[in-house]
């Protein structure tokens, strides 16, 4: 009797397991195509998800649906290549330029030369050779990120600076002012990883990386990043910059609220984040050219931006290669791109739209797009990104936590050798 | 498998009876032992068996990539390269001397306050028993990275309610330096799963025969001598279970330390952890790599969970 009750149940047990067993293989393949392409699009960048709706209205037969994942460093490429190892990719992905020659070679994005090749000719040229990888292209740029100095028109006023700096000598001399002044105000926040060191070696004109026939050439360790390394870590030492927190942290937010900090030098998108995080300080940030290297000079930077890649497994490709096109140069797409995303048009129709030439009540009525139309045709093209760049930014910010940024910048330059190599690919220690 | 493991026999039934019922019997209770195990077995083999196997098989091989960007990609016979691979990389290595340090500072810090926790809630005197032991088991109910955002947010140097008044009286430090680091995440992990193993060790003294400890009242032991000399000996074997635990549980840290990086404090290493390091060799296209890492961890933890064991078996067989 007892013993009935038992096997009835663990039948009961075994056919429930079974049952929910075959059920998680079954989910998902249900995805045949007949009639309207239906397609996933992950990504991160605020304004995707209105974006999305706006091609889905224009287009009924090609359904895409758009999905929030952690940005790319923060877990979100993970995520994409667990979805192509299980077979469940969606059709396209955000990419940024500084992850797409590691994205392909974990074989993870797919070329899209043969649907793309008539774009190609619409994006700025640089964002064109960033998006491919042995002269194939493997996504449409979407946008770039022009760097300017952010800087704060109350507490420069309050502490007698007229101007806001022109040249690094000058962004030093008034960080020393500040600090004189008022211990507690930092000038502005420290690089603290392989994102912030990036943009402003970018500007010296010295690359991180190049190629010599079918091997990498590995410079991140060069006189220009050592420049860069050693100017914030003498600010760092002399305590006139904040040396954690980051715009947007909680710390930076809390500091910025406080009138603790005065600038910080960082891309176009980060507009959304300060007009979103800090209301109350509406009409006291304004927006002034990346200081420079030598007097008179412009050249900037780009810090960031991002493409739409097509991801390894995609059965419709070409209609993906359509939206991504659509994401980076429909009109209507760019307009949201900037006023919800700040995101700075690759797109060179897109460099015309007039949203980018309207005051911003935020900045105080200030045209800021002024500045960076200016940064933006001042950027270097001579940027080449390595194929390991989650490796140089994990330790990039393992190594300011533990030395200083110059000797940070000497270990990442021979973990970076090391990581290329046990990849199995060829490489010179430049 | 689980076919062949049948239970031991039933107790004899009072009735001898005849062989052929026996054997019968026999095979039902084999069946219905049979059932219980399958959902077992196939979910035991699906999620534990083939990973661990697929990480070791893994571990022995090695991705060839030509050209700029990896071009076609060949799988090859590496034999022990990844191992050596991962012992020689210092980033790895140094997280496990890291979690080790932890390990050997922090399991017995959690493990006395455990320990004298569970003996408070266990004296005669104790009062509001149940309130104290939800209060103790609280922290554990919440999940490990609201804990440690919290705890980041209390710790971090502009926003922390500590600083303050530590700065008041003359002590300044940052308690998320990278000096300060290890010893912050111990005190997460100690707030997290002090009230856990106090509750294992509690169970385990409830548990001890009444009549032992009106013995040793009657023998006018109480109080203090009462749980050194009968209690703490006697709940012996949860104090071993729960040192297990915690030692696995250090091999494993992931969360406090990866919340922490997450948040980029300086400081705050990404490769703080074994773990950490293995998901960043992982993410970065070297899943074989990874792999080794995988496996040289789970080594070590089984050599010292186990060698724990054996080492306290032998003592209690001496004694």
């Amino acid at each position: 009797m007892k013993s009935r009750v038992f096997r009835v149940a663990a039948t009961a047990v075994a056919v429930a397991s079974l049952a929910s067993l075959a059920a998680c293989g079954s989910n998902g393949s249900t995805s045949k195509a007949s009639g309207p392409v239906s397609m996933e699009f992950w990504g991160w960048a605020p304004g995707y998800d209105k974006i999305t709706a706006q091609w889905n209205a224009a287009h009924p037969d090609v359904k895409v649906t758009f999905k929030q994942i952690p940005s790319g460093g923060k877990g979100g490429y993970d995520q994409m290549t667990n979805a192509i190892a299980a077979g469940k990719a969606p059709c396209l992905g955000q990419v940024t330029y500084n992850d797409i020659p590691q994205m392909v070679v974990k074989n993870a994005l797919m070329d899209i030369t043969p649907y793309a090749s008539g774009d190609t000719g619409k994006y700025l040229d640089w964002t064109v050779a960033a998006s491919s990888a042995g002269g194939k292209t493997y996504g449409i740029p979407v946008d770039t990120g022009p760097m300017a100095l952010y800087y704060r028109t109350d507490l420069f006023q309050k502490f007698g600076i007229t101007a806001p700096p022109a040249t690094w000598d000058e962004y030093a001399a008034d960080a020393a002012k500040v600090h004189a002044a008022d211990p507690s105000v930092a000038f502005g926040t420290a690089p603290q990883d392989a994102y912030d060191m990036a943009g402003l070696s970018w500007q010296t004109g010295k690359p991180w990386f190049g190629t010599q026939g079918t091997a990498w050439q590995v410079s991140i360790d060069n006189p220009g990043t050592q420049q860069v390394a050693k100017y914030w870590q003498d600010l760092k030492d002399k305590q006139e910059v904040m040396n954690n927190g980051n715009a947007w942290d909680p710390n930076f937010d809390k500091a910025s609220e406080a009138g603790k900090v005065a600038t910080f030098v960082n891309a176009a998108w980060a507009v959304p984040g300060i007009t979103g995080d800090l209301k109350d300080l509406s009409g006291k940030w304004a927006v002034a050219p990346m200081p420079t290297w030598t007097t008179g000079d412009k050249t900037s930077a780009n810090s960031g931006g991002s493409a739409t890649s097509v991801l390894s497994g995609c059965k419709t490709p070409k209609q993906a290669e359509q939206f991504a096109a659509f994401l980076s140069s429909d009109p209507d797409a760019v307009s949201t791109g900037i006023t919800v995303g700040g995101l700075y048009p690759a797109s060179k129709a897109g460099l015309d739209n007039p949203l980018l030439s309207q005051p911003n009540p935020y900045f105080g009525g200030q045209k800021i797009y002024d500045v960076f139309k200016q940064s933006a045709a001042n950027i270097p093209t001579t940027w080449v990104v390595g194929p390991t760049f989650g490796q140089v930014e994990a330790d990039y910010s393992d190594a300011i936590g533990k030395s200083g940024l110059p000797q940070a910048t000497t270990t990442v330059q021979q973990k970076t050798v090391d990581k290329i190599k046990s990849l199995g690919l060829s490489v010179t220690g430049g | 498998m689980s076919t062949q493991t049948a239970p031991p026999p039933a107790p004899a039934p009072a009735r001898v009876v005849a062989g052929s019922s026996r054997r019968r019997h026999h095979r039902r209770t084999a069946l219905s032992a049979a059932g219980f195990l399958v959902p077992f077995g196939v979910l035991f083999t699906a999620m534990m068996l083939a990973p661990i196997g697929y990480a070791i098989y893994q571990s022995f091989y090695k991705v060839h990539r030509q050209g700029l960007f990896g071009g076609a990609q060949t799988t090859e016979f590496a034999g022990l390269d990844n191992f050596t691979a991962a012992l020689h990389d210092g980033d790895f290595t140094a997280s496990l001397g890291r979690v080790a340090l932890l390990g050997v500072v922090q399991v017995p810090v959690m493990l006395g306050l455990a320990l004298a926790l569970a003996l408070l809630l266990d004296a005669r005197s104790a009062r509001l028993r149940k309130t104290f032991r939800m209060v103790f088991f609280l922290p554990y109910a919440l999940p490990g990275a609201i804990a440690a955002v919290m705890w980041s947010f209390l710790l971090v140097k502009d926003l922390s309610p500590f600083t303050g008044p530590l700065g008041a009286i003359g002590i300044h430090t940052d308690f998320l330096s990278a000096g300060w680091i290890p010893v912050s995440i111990g005190n997460m992990i100690t707030w997290g799963w002090t009230g856990y193993n106090m509750l294992i060790i509690y169970s385990a003294l409830q548990s001890l025969p009444a009549e032992v400890i009106e013995a040793a009242a009657l023998d006018n032991c109480t109080g203090w001598r009462l749980a050194w000399h009968i209690k703490i000996p006697m709940v012996r074997s949860s104090l071993v279970l729960t040192t297990v635990f915690s030692i696995i549980g250090t091999a494993q840290l992931y969360t406090e330390p990866a919340v922490l990086a997450a948040a980029r404090i300086p400081g705050a290493s990404n490769k703080f952890s074994p773990i950490m390091n293995t998901t960043l060799t992982a993410s970065q296209a070297d899943q074989n790599l990874a792999a080794a890492e995988s496996v040289l961890l789970a080594l070590v933890t089984l050599v010292l969970s186990f060698g724990l064991l054996k080492f306290t078996q032998r003592k209690t067989a001496d004694a």
